[in-house]
Order: structure tokens, then C-alpha cells, then sequence
């Protein structure tokens, strides 16, 4: 049981990353609020399919709302650059969730919504057998999208957006219409971020504005740089590596430390320590995370 | 020698708060022709040449290239017209490789759409197999080609003028537009940018370029157009210019 949690929540979170990796990994946009569209997917969906929408109808309006709310705040804010747009996204974010934290008559704010349709459910299975089915289509989920992404990244399509990444003034010298390349590098990974938002909500059953804070935006960050910004391989692998190391460190708490005195809180934050330490030596030693190339590193621009 | 003119540049004007960085600037540069653009630093050279391809937008006057009007359209659309500049600091996209700096500059590819990337394999596969073949003629014509599969950043200061020489060829371009195409070349290499430069008049291109190296611009321009203060002073083949007294007096007021 405790196996298939980590692997499913890895799928989600792998989902999500790549949606940001192909926003930074591979156009170069600092997007810092990721979450809002993991959000706009998880809660749209959610409130469709309770309205009485099919599940599937539901889920596509949730990801394609995602897809708009990301042109809504890319049409005006691709013009900054790095810092600036950074600080605009995750602006943008907190006001998507404080929204639903306050619009208590539509998503009934921060008591959350606990009964919504999932999938499978007619299917009669058991907690268990719902549970290897649902990280099944998780898993399944993520290989589509990684495929497509594949496919889209290795295109003259995905050539555009690593030289966008590289520079866009001279992209633009060479006939390149570049607005139009980050708002749909934009839109696509929003709504990629949506659906992994939807996978959220079913794995969760459960769904809360807390659920969307800035940290899981920065959660999605580390996880891109442990696996290597821009290498989609990497990020699959380092969103396994980042959930795997969480459930490594379980055993602390019901280690000798809290014997020594610790409460399970301060254990808990031991765990996040130990990760965290985890990370800056591979920094050190690998500044291009996992599965990034160390010779795109050392290219003066 | 000379046939229409290809740009033809309007009264134009840049302001930057009040200083006038370029003022009433107009000429034309007939097909075929090297233009050589000099001027003391700080005259305006860069700033006429970032108005020209739209990188700013001109306080007054029209740019018109090949009879189309230049300044009401979007910077991206100059080198679909067959206008493609190049940069003061060579700006190679250092981590693509030498090769893929060249595929990107290629225009109306069908894989750079969304719907051509992902439901027209076929045809952008042949399409690249097209380009990747002129792209390593041009990467030969520039004795590169053993460079190609190397990351761009790897390229010394000189490989990196040529690529982007080259890579501005794929746009098969009318008119080049380069800024100090020779600053921080070896002698040798010099020689080289100034044959290929002859060699592709030769083969129809126009060219107006930005120099410092006097020596140079003398040598391979057809015509020169000198600028002080904001200001064109003067407009001629190279000895005209060189004798003339208010192009002696900006470059001996500047450098006194």
C-alpha cells in the first residue's frame, strides 16, 4: 500500500514538473506559480463533475481552463523577463488561491470539498484495488504526456523554444515570432499542470486551498533541478528520487529519536533537513542535476 | 553596378529622452551594393541600425526594404522580407549545436508548427533531411562543417562571426546587415570575412555594414556613409569621403 502512495504521487508530481520543465527547462520562462494551474485544473474539475458532468467531459474542461487562465497572465507578462516574470506568476498564484480560499459559496473555501465522483468508481473494486488501478492511470497518464512532450521537444517546434531559451532577441533576427512560441510553451505546460492537478484531487479524495500553496510550485522547482532542467527523463526520475527519499526517511519517526526526546513533528522536520542536505551536496557535485548535460553548463552565452 | 534601391531609409529619427541619438537620417542602397556605414564612437551607427531592423521603433521618418513599408510591421518580419542582420557581439545559441543553429533559421519549416510537430512526422522529417543538407553546403562554404555536430559555445570568437554569417544565409536573405563584423578578428580571419563578404555580392546579396576598421571599409565598400552627432555628413564612394573636411573634423574633433 505504502509503495503504490509513493509511486502515484510520484507520477502526479513527475506530471506536473514536466509541464514546468517544458515552461523553463526548455523556453527559459522562471515560472514560480505553477500551482495556481494545478489548482484551476484540480477545482474544476471537481466542481463540473459534482455539478453532474461526465468525469472525462469534466477533466478536459479543467485542463483547458488551466491552458486559458495561462494566456490570461502570459499575454501581458511574457514581455518581462526572468526575475520579473517570476515575481508576477507567483503573485498571480497566491491571488488564484486566496480566491478559492474566499469564493466559500463555489468551492467552499478552506473547510475543502471531500465527496466529489472519482474514477473506477463504478468499477466495485477495494480500497486496494483502486488503488493499483488508479496508479496505473497515473502511470499511464505520465507516459502519454511524456511521450507527446518527446515528440513536441526533439521538433523543429521545440528547436524554436531552446533557442528562445538561449536568446530571444536573436531568435527574433532570424523571423522567428517568438510571443507566439512562449505562449503556447506556456499554455501547454499549464495544462499539463491542470491534469496533474485533476490526479491530485483523485488521489487525495479530498481537495483544500492549502493544497496549492507557493511551496508546492518550489517543490516542483527542486524536483526539476535534481533531475536536470530541460531532460524530461530527468524529471520523472528525479520526481521518483524526491518521494522515494521522503519514504526512506519514514522509519526516523518511529526511530530512537522521538525515544530521545524528539517530538514527531521535529522528526518530521529532521526528514526535510536530511532531503534538503541531500540536495546541496548533488548541487555540488552535480550542478546539472541527474540527467542534465554538464557541457551545456560551462558554455559561456 | 548599381540597380534600385533595396532599402530605402526615411528622415528617420531616435530620441532617448530628449537626446536626439540619430536625427533625419535618410539614404538608400541600391541592390548589389556594400555600403559601409563609419562614424566616430557614439554618433548613432548601432542605434540606426536597431530602428532599421525594428529593434527600436523610430521616433519619426519611414523605412521601406524591397518597396515594403518596414517600420509599422513586427521585428520578426524583416528577414521573411529578406532583411537579416547580425550582431555587434556574435549571438550564437551556445548550447545548440552548430548544426541546429543552423536548421533553426530556416524559414516556413512545417514542424515548427504544434500541429506539423505532432501529426506530420513524414513530412518534417523530409523537410529537415532538405535543410540539413543546405545547411552543411553552408557550413563547408564557411569551412565549418567539421564543427557541426559541436556545441556553438564551444566556437572560437572568429568561427562564431562565420556561423552567424552562415546561419543568416539559410534565411536566403537580399540584404545583410552586420554589425562590426570584423571587431575582435585575427588578420587572417579579416581577410577571410572580406572575401566571403565580395563573394556573396557576387552571388546578389547587398550589404550595409558597420565598421571601425577604416582600412577595411575602404577596401571593400563601394560606398560610404559617414555619421557624427546623430547626424549622416556624408555620403560617397570611399575616396569622396575620404577627403572630405567635415568627415576629417569628426573624427579628429572626437578623437582630440
Amino acid at each position: 500500500m505504502y509503495i503504490i502512495n509513493v509511486v502515484t504521487t510520484a507520477a502526479v508530481y513527475a506530471v506536473f514538473v514536466l509541464g514546468l520543465n517544458l515552461q523553463f527547462g526548455y523556453t527559459g520562462i522562471v515560472n514560480f506559480g505553477h500551482v495556481a494551474f494545478m489548482a484551476i485544473g484540480a477545482y474544476t474539475t471537481v466542481l463540473l463533475s459534482l455539478a453532474g458532468w461526465p468525469l472525462i467531459a469534466a477533466i478536459a474542461a479543467g485542463v483547458l481552463l488551466a491552458a486559458l487562465a495561462s494566456l490570461l497572465i502570459g499575454l501581458p507578462a511574457l514581455r518581462l523577463r526572468e526575475d520579473y516574470l517570476a515575481i508576477t506568476t507567483i503573485g498571480f498564484a497566491e491571488v488564484i488561491r486566496i480566491i478559492i480560499n474566499n469564493e466559500v459559496e463555489l468551492t467552499r473555501g478552506p473547510q475543502g470539498i471531500f465527496r466529489f465522483p472519482l474514477p473506477f468508481e463504478s468499477w466495485g473494486l477495494s480500497p486496494l484495488g483502486w488503488r493499483v488501478a488508479f496508479m496505473i492511470l497515473c502511470l499511464l497518464t505520465l507516459a502519454a504526456v511524456y511521450l507527446l512532450l518527446q515528440r513536441l521537444t526533439n521538433s523543429p517546434w521545440g528547436r524554436v523554444l531552446k533557442a528562445i531559451r538561449e536568446d530571444e532577441d536573436a531568435a527574433i533576427a532570424l523571423g522567428k515570432n517568438t510571443r507566439v512560441f512562449k505562449l503556447w510553451s506556456l499554455a501547454l505546460g499549464s495544462a499539463i499542470a491542470g491534469l496533474s492537478g485533476v490526479l491530485l484531487a483523485y488521489l487525495l479524495a479530498y481537495i483544500n486551498p492549502r493544497e496549492f500553496l507557493p511551496l508546492t510550485t518550489f517543490t516542483g522547482w527542486m524536483i526539476m533541478v535534481l533531475g536536470g532542467a530541460g531532460s524530461n527523463v530527468g524529471v520523472m526520475v528525479g520526481s521518483l528520487l524526491y518521494f522515494g527519499l521522503f519514504s526512506l526517511t519514514r522509519p526516523l519517526e518511529s526511530s530512537g529519536l522521538v525515544a530521545l526526546g524528539l517530538t514527531g513533528q521535529q522528526v518530521g522536520a529532521l526528514r526535510v533537513i536530511l532531503i534538503g542536505i541531500f540536495l546541496v551536496v548533488l548541487m555540488m557535485y552535480r550542478p546539472q542535476g541527474l540527467f542534465g548535460r554538464k557541457e551545456e553548463l560551462s558554455l559561456d552565452r | 553596378m548599381t540597380g534600385e534601391a533595396l532599402l530605402d531609409v526615411r528622415a528617420v529619427s531616435r530620441q532617448f529622452e530628449g537626446f536626439w541619438a540619430v536625427r533625419g537620417v535618410s539614404f538608400t542602397v541600391p541592390q548589389h551594393q556594400i555600403a559601409g556605414l563609419i562614424g566616430p564612437n557614439g554618433a548613432g551607427k548601432t542605434t540606426l541600425f536597431n530602428v532599421v531592423t525594428r529593434y527600436l521603433p523610430p521616433s519619426g521618418g519611414e523605412i521601406y526594404f524591397a518597396g515594403t513599408r518596414l517600420d509599422t510591421l513586427p521585428t520578426y518580419s524583416a528577414p521573411a522580407l529578406g532583411l537579416v542582420r547580425t550582431f555587434q557581439i556574435s549571438r550564437v545559441f551556445s548550447r545548440m549545436t552548430v548544426l541546429e543553429n543552423m536548421l533553426f533559421a530556416a524559414p516556413g519549416q512545417v514542424g515548427e508548427g504544434l500541429l506539423g510537430a505532432l501529426l506530420a512526422p513524414r513530412r518534417v522529417a523530409r523537410q529537415e533531411k532538405e535543410l540539413r543538407e543546405r545547411a552543411m553546403d553552408l557550413l563547408r562554404y564557411f569551412r565549418l562543417d567539421h564543427m557541426a555536430q559541436n556545441y556553438a559555445g564551444a566556437l572560437s570568437g572568429g568561427q562564431r562571426k562565420l556561423l552567424e554569417m552562415a546561419r543568416a544565409l539559410m534565411l536566403n536573405p537580399r540584404m545583410l546587415l552586420l554589425d562590426e563584423p570584423m571587431a575582435g578578428v585575427n588578420p587572417a580571419l579579416k581577410e577571410q570575412l572580406l572575401d566571403y563578404i565580395l563573394d556573396l555580392r557576387s552571388k546578389g546579396i547587398t550589404f550595409l555594414l558597420i565598421e571601425h576598421d577604416i582600412d577595411m571599409i575602404m577596401r571593400i565598400c563601394d560606398r560610404i556613409l559617414v555619421m557624427a552627432q546623430g547626424e549622416l555628413i556624408a555620403d560617397g564612394t570611399p575616396d569622396q569621403v575620404r577627403r572630405d573636411p567635415r568627415v576629417i573634423d569628426a573624427y579628429l574633433g572626437a578623437s582630440q
